[in-house]
């Protein structure tokens, strides 16, 4: 009971595979699954500029 | 529009919007088309756009947009802007708290634009309105031109009009609206010639009709009357019997508009055959007519393009292979999985195209021919305005059990297979409604659970057809009973809310229009495929990966095959005993038989070697594994192990059931011919009891009837919806009820003493 690691084409096909059940999960979760959903950077702060100066505002 | 300037509303920009610089070839001309439903709109859209058109859908809404292309004709018009003409959902007024008002008024205002297309108010706006109809119409008219957008009325039916008797005068309509009007009839192509160059030279109405619903109201009846000679054909609205009651504007005005005929109302043809076809007991003998034929011609004929499919794929439909020639025969003989197998080296990668893609592709494509004839068959209908007829007999019986007349056609649509169904439910104007018809959907018999309907009634009912045809009746009558009450009561619990009430018109009998039913169909196989088909060929290939992996050493009754046969060719064994050779009789081991051909008695153990390591193999496989984990909970229910794997690689796509069975059985997945079936049917538990017991192959079907056993379905469901917790609610509900309903089955024929 093995699985056939040294054969290239199970490594191709064992990719394959991966990628169609990375479809069906997002088919299934289309937002993300939950447990391993990336948290949202939209909290980060960053310093408005034009022209590389930094606007001040009121 | 020239250098100088709009010309349309006096700008001073290009006619695009205020200060906006627009390359005049290569923007295209957005063209939003608006109107009442069953105004012809569809039709006009089709006519114009053939199929240079692209479904999609308002992003943030499951409202379906479509969005077609009208090239310029004609060397004069070579430099002009193609037209992207934007299918708005029909709408009887852009003011209704509805989805599809909102939709209307947000494209409008420039808020929203169909997925894939830039953002901002369109080009020109182009109003379709029934020329029969003209009184009522003019309502939406009004309501458009108080956008202040460049418009154009297009006066559709205007053929139908003029049979009528009705003549409208095109020119004092243009000057009452203050806008361009084009009379056409896009059912025969007449004045649709100049529709897009009027969409193209579109102005900003120099008219304002009045801002609230009464001013309206008498602003579109003095234009119709100054239009008009005389209001000809009499509006046919069926409305919901409490919708006046309750206060519903749209229900008032509608009961108002039906009665408004002037000087008597004289029954037509199609008021003739409505006292038929909406007749309570009438209407439903027409009505199941009409529905068994359709049901019976779906299919009766998609049989066959079915088959060639099949036979593309797999090489298994004789007549196929009855006009192709033998070279062609013998490198398709096993379909398309034979053709690898042939041009491929022997690998894994082999096995993954033929077991995995090619198997996903042939699972797609054969289910193409019975959605594509369903489809073309209903909009067939649909053109004829019978379908509209049946949705409104339909609301008799679906009121009491929460569901509108408007659920008709998706759940007919789910009985070929609940993905279109449910996409069609986008047509359903109350979102609770639409939510209970996407939840019970799936109830409906779909084509895939089909094979598994015959595996069981034939294992049933052995040489008794007409008992098995029962019990596939029985089977469909179930799931469509399971349905409604399920409607029922997710509707008093879950969906708890007041039922809208259905204002539907009745629109004159027609022939149909071949082109649009064509166009539909098309449009909706597409979809199905882009949908189903990447989804079920991602499913096949992780299913193909988890019952193929870990390999497995061979059992020591496949060594001893092996070895046998070996011998026999090389001539040991027919040595020993000159007039008898080994052969193997299925399910009993090694035996002995008289000596027929020395290399085909040695084929004929390779094979079956082959077959029992590949059940061996799949038994072993991960999903092997995870259907013997499993079945303790199954075994309430009667499965074995075997019957375990099946039910839960089956989970993705019902289809499956089959085919894992004889593979798991028989090693073996061609599960179409009667040797197969009866290899299935004598199936042994590992204490040598028969899998297929009476009370099982009972408490299957029910399972199956029931069950939510369908991954792609379970995916549309969540994005229709906008949210997975409804795909996992109607995952939930079905599942559990086809357990309790298998485990009460199995259980109460256990105690009546049926094994």
């Amino acid at each position: 009971m093995t699985l056939p690691v040294q054969d290239w084409q199970f490594w191709a096909a064992t990719l394959i595979a991966v990628l169609a059940l990375r479809h069906v999960a997002r088919m299934i979760f289309p937002s993300g699954i939950p447990l391993i959903r990336r948290r949202s950077r939209s909290g980060r702060r960053a310093t408005l500029t034009v022209e590389r100066k930094p606007v001040e505002l009121p | 529009m020239t250098e100088a300037g709009c010309d349309r509303c006096g700008c001073g920009g290009s006619g695009a919007g205020p200060g906006m610089a627009v390359d005049p070839v290569a923007t295209p001309w957005r063209v939003a088309l608006l109107g009442n439903p069953n105004t012809g709109k569809t039709t006009l859209f089709n006519r114009l756009c053939g199929l240079r058109h692209k479904t999609s859908n308002f992003p943030g809404t499951t409202q379906e947009s479509r969005i077609g292309v009208v090239r310029p004709r004609g060397e004069s018009s070579s430099a002009a802007r193609p037209i992207h003409l934007v299918d708005l959902p029909g709408v009887y007024s852009l003011e209704l708290a509805q989805s599809e008002s909102e939709v209307c008024r947000e494209v409008l205002a420039g808020n929203l634009s169909p997925r894939g297309e830039p953002v901002g108010s369109p080009d020109a706006v182009c109003v379709v309105v029934d020329g029969t109809n003209l009184a009522r119409n003019l309502l939406m008219v009004g309501e458009a031109l108080s956008r202040r957008l460049p418009t154009v009325v297009a006066v559709n039916m205007i053929d139908a009009a003029r049979r009528g008797g009705i003549r409208i005068d095109p020119v004092e309509l243009e000057r009452q609206l203050g806008c361009g009007v084009v009379e056409c009839s896009a059912r025969t192509g007449e004045g649709l010639e100049g529709l897009p160059e009027a969409m193209r030279t579109a102005r900003v109405p120099n008219r304002t009709p009045p801002g609230s619903r009464e001013g309206i109201e008498s602003w579109a009846d003095r234009v119709h009357e100054l239009c008009v000679g005389h209001r000809g054909l009499a509006d046919r609205v069926a409305v919901d019997r409490g919708a006046a009651s309750r206060g519903d504007p749209d229900g008032a005005r509608a009961r108002e508009v039906t009665s408004s005929g002037p000087g008597g109302w004289r029954p037509t043809a199609t008021d003739r055959i409505d006292r038929v076809c909406t007749h309570p007991l009438l209407g439903m003998g027409v009505f199941a007519a009409v529905m068994s034929g359709l049901l019976f011609v779906v299919f009766q004929i998609a049989t066959y393009p079915m088959e060639w499919i099949d036979s593309i794929f797999s090489g298994n439909a004789g007549w196929v292979a009855a006009w192709q020639p033998a070279w062609l025969a013998e490198l398709t003989g096993g379909g398309l999985r034979g053709l690898v197998e042939h041009a491929m080296p022997e690998g894994i990668l082999r096995d993954l195209l033929s077991g995995g893609v090619v198997s996903g592709i042939g699972a797609t494509l054969i289910f193409v021919p019975q959605i594509a004839l369903m489809f073309f068959l209903i909009s067939l209908l649909e053109d004829t305005g019978y379908l509209a007829r049946a949705a409104f007999l339909m609301d008799r019986l679906f009121r009491p059990f929460g569901l509108p007349g408007h659920s008709f056609v998706p759940l007919l649509s789910s009985h070929a297979c609940a993905l279109p169904g449910i996409m069609a439910t986008r047509t359903i104007p109350d979102r609770r409604q639409r939510l209970l018809t996407i939840l019970v959907a799936p109830f409906m018999t779909c084509s895939a659970r089909l094979p598994v309907y015959v595996l069981v009634t034939t294992l049933l009912f052995r040489d008794r057809p007409l008992l098995a045809a029962v019990a596939f009746v029985g089977c469909y009558a179930l799931g469509a009973a399971a349905g409604l009450v399920s409607a029922l009561v997710i509707g008093r619990t879950l969906l708890r809310g007041p039922d809208r009430p259905m204002i539907l018109e009745l629109p004159t009998y027609r022939p149909p229009s071949l082109r649009t039913a064509l166009v539909t169909t098309w449009d909706r196989s597409i979809v199905f495929l882009k949908n189903a088909g990447t989804n079920i060929l991602a499913i096949s290939i992780v299913l193909w990966w988890l019952g193929t992996y870990p390999k497995v050493d061979p059992p020591e009754e496949v060594v001893q095959l092996r070895q046998l046969a070996a011998e026999i060719r090389d001539g040991r064994l027919a040595d020993s005993s000159p007039h008898d050779s080994a052969f193997v009789t299925p399910g009993e081991g090694l035996g002995v038989a008289p000596f027929k051909d020395r290399e085909s008695s040695a084929r004929e153990l390779e094979d079956r070697a082959d077959r029992i390591e590949s059940a061996d193999g799949k038994a072993r496989s991960f999903a092997g594994r995870l259907g013997r984990a499993m079945q303790p909970v199954f075994a309430p229910l009667g499965y074995d192990w075997q019957l375990t794997v099946g039910v839960v690689t089956s989970f993705a796509a019902r289809e499956v059931f089959v085919s894992t069975m004889a593979v798991i059985v028989t090693g073996s997945d061609e599960a179409d011919g009667e040797g197969i079936l009866s290899e299935i049917g004598a199936a042994k538990r590992d204490d040598g009891s028969p899998v297929f017991t009476a009370a099982t192959c009972w408490s299957l079907l029910v399972y199956y009837v029931l069950a939510m056993q369908c991954l792609p379905t379970l995916a549309v469901t969540a994005r229709e919806s906008g949210g997975l917790k409804w795909a996992m609610l109607q995952l939930a509900w079905m599942s559990g009820l086809a357990y309790l309903s298998a485990l009460a089955v199995y259980q109460g024929l256990g105690l009546a003493g049926v094994t």
